[in-house]
C-alpha cells in the first residue's frame, strides 16, 4: 500500500493552490498552442523555459508537462473545426473530424475527442503510476554499459519510428550527437570546437539552440508558404453524445489508448506516430470502415485517444531513466537540469514530491482541459483569427527575450540566430530536425558512459555483449533496425506515413 | 552556383553533410585520441565525424543513382531570411546600449516586414504594445536585469567624456542592484 502513500503525497503536492494555478496556466497555454498553427510545444516550451527558472522545480516541471499535453487538445479542436491542425499529431484527426464538422456534428466530433483524450490520459497516467516506480527500480541497477545500449536503442528507435527517409534521421542523430560535443570534456577539461571562445565552454545553450531550429527556423519555413486565413466557422452546438455514438467509440477508444500508450514509451514515439497508427489500425479493422473519410466518428476516436495516451507515456522513459523519447521531453530534461535535478532513476527515491506531484497534476490537468475545452470552444477559435502576419513577430520578440535571459548573456541571442539559419537550411534540404534535439541532449551521456564502460572493461567492447541486459537492449536495437531496413516493412511504413 | 541549384536536392544535402563530418574532423585532429582503453577527447569526436563523413556519401551516391525526382529547392525567402535573422542579431548587439523597450520596438517592426501581408498601421501599434507588454512582464514582474531604455539614450552618454564618468556610475549600480532582485527572484 505503499502506492497510495506516493499518490496521497502526488495529490498533496499537487492540489496545493500554486501548483494547481500552475497547472491551470500550463494547459491554457498548451491549448492556445495548440490552436495556433505555426507556433509548437517544442518552441512554447523552449520560450518559457526561462521563466521557470524562478519557480520551484515542481511548479516549473507542472507548468512545462500542462503545455504539452495540453496542446494536443487543443491542436484537435482546430483540427476538426476549420481542418487546420494545429499540431501534427492531429493531422489525421482532421480528415474525419472536419468531413463530422461539415455535415453539422462538429459537437459530437469535439466531445468525443475530448471525452476520448481524457479516457485515455487517465489510463496512461495509470500506466505511468504502475510501471515507473519498478522501472526506475531496474534502472537502478545499471551500469555503463547498459546505459550505453539503452541510449543506442532509444536512438535507434527514433531515427526508425521518424516519418521520412532513414538515413536522413540518422544523419540527424549523429550530427546532433557532435554539437553535443562543443564545449569542456568531462573527463580532462580540454575544450572542444569552442574556438576559443570562453562563452562555449559550458557547451552550445540547449534553450538558444532549440529556439533556433524550432523557433526561428520554424517561421522562415512558414513565411515560404504564407497565405492569408480566413475563418469561418459555425456556432457549435449539441456537445452531447448519443447512445449509438457512444456505442461506437467505444472500440476505438480502448484500442487507440492501447496502441498510444505502447507507441508513447518508445523513444522516438510519442503522441503523433501514435495517432497515426491508430488511425490506420482502425480504418483496417473498424466495422464502418467504408465510412472512413468521410465523417466516421471511430477516425476522431482512436487517433485522439491514441495521441494523448502517448503524450503522457512518453514521461515514463523521461522520469524512470532520464532519457527523453521525443524534444518535449529533451526540454523537459533540460529543465530538470537547470533546476538542479539530476534526471535518472534516482527522481523517484529522491525527489518523491516532483515526481508523484507531477504525476498526479498530469490527471488535474487532464480533467482541466474536458471541463476547459468545452466550454471554451468559442474563444479558441476567435484566437484562430490572429493572422500569422501578427503573430511571428511576437514569437520573435519572445524567443529574443528568452534567449537572452538563460544566462543573461547575449551571446546566445547569437547561437538562436545561428541556429535559425541552420534550421532553415536543414528544412530545406528534407531534413527532419527533431532527431537532432535528442542527438544533442544524449550526446554527453553516450560518451560519458561508453567511456567509463570500455574502462570498467579494459578497452574491450565485449563488455555490452557480456553483460545480459546491455546485450538485451543492443538486440532489440539491431531487430528494430534490421526490421525497418527489410524492403516489405520499408514500403509499408512509407505507406503508412503518406496518408 | 547555378549548376548546383539544379542538381537534386539530396546531393546537395549529401555534400553539405560530408563537409560538416569533415569540418569537425579537422577541428578535432589535434585533441587527444588516446586508445579504446583510455578514450581522450578526440576518440568519440573522430568517431562521429567519420561516421557522418560515410553518411554524406551515401545520401550522394544514392541521390545520384536514382532518378532527379525530388522538386529541389523552391525559392529562397531572402527577405525574410535577412530581416528575421539580421532582427535577431541587431537584437542581441544593441540590447545592453538601447535597454529593452527600444530594442523590441525595433525587433517586431523589423521582423513583422518578413511577412507579405505587412502594413504600417497593424505593425506600428503592434511593435508598440508588444515592447510595453514585455517590458512589463520581464522587467517588472520576472525582474530580468536589463534596463527599460539603455545608456546610449541619455544624452550625457554622447556628451564630452567628463560628464560620462558621472554617468556610468548609476548604470552599474542598477544592474547590481537589479542582478540582486534576481538572485532573490531564483531563490
Amino acid at each position: 500500500m505503499e502506492l497510495l502513500g506516493d499518490l496521497g503525497l502526488g495529490f498533496a503536492t499537487a492540489l496545493s493552490p500554486y501548483n494547481l494555478l500552475y497547472c491551470f496556466i500550463g494547459v491554457l497555454l498548451g491549448t492556445a498552442v495548440g490552436v495556433l498553427p505555426g507556433l509548437g510545444p517544442v518552441a512554447t516550451i523552449a520560450m518559457l523555459l526561462p521563466i521557470t527558472f524562478g519557480l520551484p522545480p515542481v511548479s516549473a516541471l507542472i507548468m512545462l508537462a500542462g503545455i504539452y499535453y495540453g496542446a494536443q487538445y487543443g491542436g484537435s479542436t482546430t483540427a476538426i473545426l476549420i481542418n487546420l491542425p494545429g499540431e501534427s499529431s492531429s493531422v489525421v484527426t482532421a480528415i474525419d473530424g472536419y468531413q463530422m464538422a461539415k455535415q453539422g456534428r462538429a459537437g459530437p466530433a469535439l466531445a468525443t475527442a475530448a471525452l476520448g483524450s481524457f479516457f485515455a490520459g487517465t489510463v496512461a497516467t495509470f500506466l505511468l503510476v504502475l510501471a515507473a516506480p519498478p522501472l526506475a527500480e531496474v534502472a537502478l541497477k545499471f551500469g555503463p554499459a547498459e546505459y550505453f545500449s539503452l541510449m543506442v536503442l532509444g536512438l535507434v528507435a527514433s531515427v526508425a519510428l521518424a516519418s521520412g527517409s532513414l538515413l536522413k534521421a540518422f544523419t540527424m542523430i549523429v550530427l546532433g550527437l557532435l554539437l553535443g560535443l562543443v564545449g569542456s570534456d568531462v573527463e580532462t577539461g580540454t575544450q572542444r570546437f569552442t574556438f576559443d571562445m570562453p562563452e562555449l565552454a559550458d557547451g552550445l545553450n540547449f534553450v538558444a539552440l532549440s529556439m533556433g531550429v524550432f523557433g526561428l527556423g520554424e517561421i522562415l519555413r512558414n513565411l515560404e508558404h504564407e497565405h492569408s486565413r480566413s475563418v469561418m466557422v459555425k456556432h457549435v452546438s449539441g456537445l452531447m453524445l448519443s447512445k449509438a455514438d457512444f456505442k461506437r467509440i467505444i472500440g476505438p477508444v480502448l484500442r487507440g489508448t492501447g496502441l498510444g500508450s505502447v507507441l508513447g514509451i518508445l523513444p522516438g514515439g510519442g503522441a503523433m506516430l501514435a495517432s497515426f497508427a491508430a488511425y490506420t489500425m482502425e480504418k483496417k479493422i473498424s466495422p464502418n470502415r467504408a465510412q472512413f473519410g468521410k465523417g466516421a466518428i471511430e477516425g476522431v476516436a482512436a487517433p485522439e485517444s491514441a495521441n494523448n495516451a502517448g503524450a503522457q507515456t512518453s514521461f515514463i522513459p523521461m522520469l524512470t531513466l532520464g532519457i527523453p523519447s521525443n524534444p518535449v521531453m529533451a526540454l523537459m530534461i533540460g529543465a530538470m537540469i537547470i533546476q538542479g535535478i539530476t534526471p535518472g532513476p534516482n527522481v523517484v527515491t529522491d525527489e518523491p514530491e516532483l515526481f508523484w506531484g507531477m504525476i498526479v497534476s498530469m490527471w488535474i490537468g487532464n480533467l482541466m482541459l474536458v471541463l476547459l475545452n468545452l466550454p471554451l470552444i468559442g474563444l479558441w477559435v476567435r484566437m484562430l483569427t490572429i493572422p500569422y502576419h501578427l503573430l511571428f513577430p511576437a514569437i520573435i520578440a519572445f524567443c529574443c527575450i528568452g534567449a537572452f535571459s538563460v544566462n543573461n548573456s547575449v551571446f546566445d541571442v547569437f547561437i538562436m540566430a545561428v541556429f535559425g539559419v541552420v534550421g532553415y537550411t536543414l528544412i530545406k534540404l528534407d531534413f527532419e530536425p527533431a532527431p537532432l534535439l535528442l542527438g544533442f541532449v544524449l550526446g554527453p551521456m553516450l560518451e560519458e558512459n561508453l567511456r567509463r564502460a570500455m574502462l570498467l572493461s579494459r578497452g574491450s567492447p565485449m563488455v555490452f555483449i557480456t553483460h545480459p541486459l546491455s546485450l538485451g537492449l543492443l538486440l532489440v536495437a539491431a531487430a528494430l533496425l534490421l526490421i525497418v531496413v527489410l524492403p516489405s516493412v520499408r514500403s509499408k511504413r512509407e505507406e503508412a506515413f503518406s496518408e | 552556383m547555378a549548376a548546383m541549384m539544379e542538381k537534386p536536392r539530396d546531393v546537395v544535402s549529401g555534400v553539405v553533410v560530408m563537409a560538416i563530418g569533415a569540418g569537425f574532423l579537422l577541428n578535432g585532429l589535434e585533441l587527444e585520441r588516446g586508445s579504446s582503453f583510455r578514450m581522450g577527447p578526440g576518440y568519440f569526436p573522430t568517431v562521429l565525424s567519420v561516421l557522418m563523413i560515410g553518411l554524406g556519401m551515401l545520401i550522394t551516391i544514392l541521390a545520384i543513382r536514382k532518378p532527379a525526382t525530388d522538386s529541389g529547392f523552391g525559392g529562397l525567402p531572402w527577405k525574410g531570411l535577412a530581416l528575421i535573422i539580421g532582427a535577431t542579431v541587431l537584437f542581441g548587439f544593441t540590447l545592453r546600449g538601447l535597454g529593452l523597450a527600444p530594442v523590441l520596438a525595433i525587433t517586431v517592426l523589423a521582423t513583422a516586414w518578413a511577412s507579405r501581408y505587412a502594413t504600417l498601421r497593424a505593425s506600428v501599434p503592434l511593435a508598440l504594445g508588444l515592447a510595453a507588454f514585455c517590458a512589463f512582464l520581464f522587467i517588472k514582474l520576472l525582474g530580468l536585469p536589463l534596463p527599460l531604455t539603455g545608456p546610449w539614450l541619455t544624452a550625457s552618454y554622447w556628451s564630452p567624456p567628463e560628464t560620462t564618468s558621472s554617468v556610468t556610475v548609476p548604470v552599474e549600480e542598477a544592474a547590481t542592484s537589479s542582478d540582486a532582485t534576481r538572485a532573490v527572484a531564483t531563490r
